[in-house]
């Protein structure tokens, strides 16, 4: 499982599968407030942003990966707070 | 190349022939279901082959071709001359990629298109038949064609981060392709196991990338994760043919769009307002204009694409300035003088033609040709590739003309063979008689020379002929992986119906053989392998208490021993305990009393081989009818073939079987004895000594020896043959001693003297003397001699 959940945020670390997506789903039905941490991430497979973007959940911390970061701050826009 | 792609590759060829003659028989009689559902079962298969390559044009034409086909089985679709040309051209195309796939072991992402359009032209086909639903068979083509157009003209490139637009504007500079690539995957494309995001964020030459949903999202609580609702876009300087090649797997899903300075600079223009704004003239439509104006337009277009290092640069742009206002004139369009003017100057003052292009793109717009929705228009920098064929021209040229590919393989005749294998070996025999008539010259004629003659050219036709024999064998030469094959689904089924768990492991696949050797295997070995699963390898919960994995093991084994193939198939079941067979063969009177006693246990296992012998308790209907082992014996040693078992209780049980690679030329050692020529198969032949006669001891009436520090038993021949003669030492009271290797155990055969060996076709025994036991058959000699060859397991 390369996502860590937490009462407050999820914890995404290196490549995210697509198998991680649907236990995010749940946890964030559970707490809609949740809020991600996408620093340790490399990849995440899309089922996964798509929940993201769907859920316009608030990014606590962008992707060290510059080029990753790049991709999902199009996808991301209003989760980043610009 | 692998075996498999050999294989697909053969097939292949053979199907699309077939196809082809079945296309041709419809031609003749339409009406034929037989012919369709054969035609369709054709390209079914070799579409169902294609997807263990990686050939995605080959799988989407015959993919098309097989929905088109099942149409017209079912009769959805009639069958036309237009159907069978398309699928002809199909089925050339399929060909033309198999040869590129054997040559290059690759396809080139160039035939891309052409798939595409093939594929389509068949699809088409079948939407426009009288569908009772009104429903196109196949939606996806329908769908995905969308996306390159309603994406590909609009570029995002407002989003553009300042620092990227700076890098992309100084590569097309250098004169580097831009591309905008929209990539926009299948809804179900997660279920494939395809990660777009994956696909998209390694895109070759990429600059910049972004995502945007398809649609709005929906609420959380109703989002369906695995239907990919993302769309890509990439901003790339990989050059077409680069994206191509990567994207061939998802030709359908992309759209690609070449990126000209201009749009990086109109998007500068939004960014600085005092350039002026886009025109808001709508530009004029090519189309509208007469033929000259358009073709002066393309000339001063090519003209200003020139480069900028010359020195006549500004009569040139005054030039193509000139000429484009005397265009605006003839087609009344003099409100745009102004606009022309200004970019005139602009070039003037910038020494470069570029504002002048710019201009003359804004304002006459090229209206992209039909393809250009899939192939991007040839932008300026590009080397402008050729017009796609249109669809009468999709021809491959193999159908008149027909280079006719000279096939690597062919078919022959089993019988065919079998001749050749018969008429070497006569050769072979035949080249044996030249020795003698060489020793014939020399005593009886006293021609040494002639006989040295003889016998240098017999050392020629020896080469030859044994270099001939190699190849012919080569030629009927299977791997046994040809049986083995079915063994996996074999012991898979055979262990899920006695709710065992076993895993089966092949060694030695490639390993050859003669066909009619590796075929006569294949009964025997289902059979060893059978009783291994019912018999040998034990219930999960049975191993699991004896301390074993729950899973057993089978191995299967071939290896090549000189000339002769050992096939080995051990198990880690239970094993063969001695004491019950020694019951059993005693209750169904296969042994009497008194061997009962005096049997070992290694000799006891063995009697799994004798006739009429089953020890499962209970027949299933797997094995155990009482007809098990003996008949695999039976049937291995009809091709010379021995087999031995051991086997540890508890342990497991391992079974050998030897073949000769080869049945038609026998190798054996001619002994003489009382005066006679006997033959011993070589493969049985383990030494031959001279064994001085004091050496022979006598252990309770038997003779033997100690030979490297084992006990040999020793037997004479004559003895054996019931010949009244006792064996005949030489000069220094030495005896001549064969020994031999029978079952597994050696014994020492007493005779008068060796001779040479000799390669035989040995003969079998027939008529009256099939009843002679001892003899495993006859073979001529080449002096014309009989040799009789013994069959040492009978006589021992």
């Amino acid at each position: 499982m390369a996502i860590t959940f937490t009462k407050y945020r999820a914890v995404f670390a290196d490549n995210v599968g697509g198998d991680d997506a649907e236990p995010l789903l749940e946890w964030l039905l559970k707490h809609p407030k949740g809020k991600i941490d996408l620093s340790q991430c490399t990849h995440l497979q899309p089922a996964n942003l798509q929940v993201l973007m769907a859920a316009q959940c608030t990014i606590l911390a962008e992707p060290k990966d510059k080029l990753l970061a790049q991709w999902l701050d199009t996808a991301l826009k209003p989760g980043m707070g610009k | 190349m692998n075996a498999l792609l050999e294989q697909f590759l053969a097939e292949s060829r053979e199907a699309l022939q077939s196809i082809g003659e079945k296309l041709l028989a419809l031609e003749k009689e339409p009406d034929n279901g037989d012919l369709l559902t054969e035609l369709f079962r054709l390209v079914h298969t070799l579409k169902g082959n294609s997807g263990l390559f990686d050939l995605p044009e080959l799988t989407r034409v015959l993919h098309a071709g097989e929905d088109l086909m099942d149409a017209v089985r079912g009769g959805a679709v009639a069958y036309s001359p237009l159907l069978a040309d398309r699928l002809l051209d199909a089925m050339d195309f399929v060909g033309m990629l198999c040869d590129e796939f054997e040559a290059h072991g690759r396809t080139d992402a160039k035939h891309i298109p052409v798939a595409v359009r093939l594929a389509e032209s068949l699809r088409s086909l079948q939407a426009t038949a009288p569908d009772d639903s009104g429903v196109p068979a196949s939606p996806t083509p329908g769908e995905v064609r969308e996306a390159p157009s309603d994406t590909a003209p609009p570029l995002p490139l407002g989003e553009l981060p300042e620092e990227i637009r700076m890098e992309a504007y100084r590569r097309t500079t250098a004169g580097e392709p831009l591309h905008w690539l929209a990539y926009r995957p299948d809804g179900d494309c997660f279920f494939q196991g395809i990660d777009p995001f994956y696909q998209a964020r390694q895109t070759p030459g990429i600059l910049w990338g972004n995502i945007t949903p398809r649609r709005a999202w929906p609420k959380l609580s109703e989002l369906d994760l695995y239907c990919c609702n993302l769309d890509f876009g990439v901003l790339t300087t990989a050059p077409l043919d680069e994206l191509e090649e990567y994207y061939r797997h998802a030709w359908d899903q992309i759209g690609i769009s070449p990126v000209s300075r201009r749009d990086l600079e109109n998007r500068c223009a939004v960014m600085a307002p005092h350039v002026p704004a886009q025109p808001t003239v709508q530009p004029i439509n090519r189309q509208e204009q007469p033929p000259e104006v358009a073709a002066l337009l393309a000339a001063q277009r090519e003209i200003l694409s020139l480069p900028d290092d010359v020195l006549w640069l500004a009569g040139r742009i005054k030039a193509a300035a000139a000429s484009l206002a005397g265009c605006l004139h003839a087609i009344g369009s003099e409100e745009l003088t102004a606009t022309l003017e200004a970019a005139r100057e602009e070039a003037l003052a910038m020494l470069s033609a570029a504002p002048l292009l710019l201009w003359l793109e804004s304002y006459f717009s090229v209206i992209p040709a039909a393809s250009a929705t899939l192939l991007p228009a040839p932008s300026l920098q590009d080397d402008a590739p050729p017009p796609p064929p249109t669809e009468g021209g999709i021809k491959f040229g193999r159908r008149i003309e027909d280079a006719f590919m000279a096939a690597k393989s062919i078919k022959v005749d089993q019988v065919k063979i079998d001749r050749l294998l018969d008429l070497i070996g006569e050769m072979v025999v035949a080249k044996n008689g030249l020795p003698y008539l060489a020793d014939r010259a020399d005593t009886l004629f006293g021609s040494r020379e002639l006989s040295r003659e003889i016998k240098s050219h017999y050392a020629v036709i020896n080469r030859i002929s044994q270099e001939m024999q190699d190849s012919i064998m080569q030629v009927s030469m299977m791997p046994i992986s040809f049986i083995l094959q079915r063994f996996p689904r074999l012991v898979r089924d055979t262990s899920q119906k006695l709710g065992k768990e076993v895993n089966l492991i092949l060694e030695g696949e490639e390993t050859e053989a003669d066909k009619h050797v590796i075929e006569s295997l294949g009964d025997p070995l289902v059979h060893i392998v059978r009783n291994s699963l019912d018999h040998g390898i034990e219930l999960p919960q049975v191993r699991l208490a004896l301390g074993k994995p729950a899973a057993g093991v089978i191995v299967i084994r071939a290896t090549q021993e000189s000339d002769r193939v050992v096939i080995e198939i051990r198990d880690d079941g239970k094993g063969i305990d001695p004491e019950n067979i020694k019951r059993k063969a005693y209750e169904k009177g296969i042994i009497d009393e008194e061997r009962l006693e005096r049997i070992s246990d290694q000799e006891a296992v063995n009697l799994v081989f004798a006739a009429g012998f089953s020890t499962a308790d209970v027949v299933s209907d797997l094995s155990g009818r009482g007809v098990g082992m003996d008949v695999v014996r039976t049937a291995v040693e009809k091709v010379n073939g021995t087999i031995t078992l051991e086997s540890e209780k508890g342990k497991g049980t391992r079974i050998r079987l030897s073949v000769p690679l080869s049945m038609a030329v026998t190798s054996v050692m001619v002994v003489e004895s009382n005066k006679q020529s006997f033959g011993v198969p070589m493969e049985s032949v383990m030494e031959t000594v001279r064994i001085p006669r004091a050496d022979i001891h006598t252990i309770k009436k038997c003779l033997a020896t100690v030979r490297r520090g084992r006990i040999v038993p020793l037997k004479s021949l004559n003895s054996l043959l019931d010949l009244n003669a006792l064996p005949m030492a030489n000069g220094e009271d030495e005896l001549a001693v064969l020994i031999v290797n029978v079952g597994g155990e050696r014994v020492g055969i007493m005779v008068d003297d060796f001779r040479e060996t000799v390669e035989i076709i040995l003969k079998p025994m027939t008529g009256v003397l099939a009843g002679l036991v001892a003899y495993s058959g006859s073979a001529l000699l080449g002096d014309g001699s009989v040799l009789m060859v013994l069959d040492l397991k009978e006589l021992l």
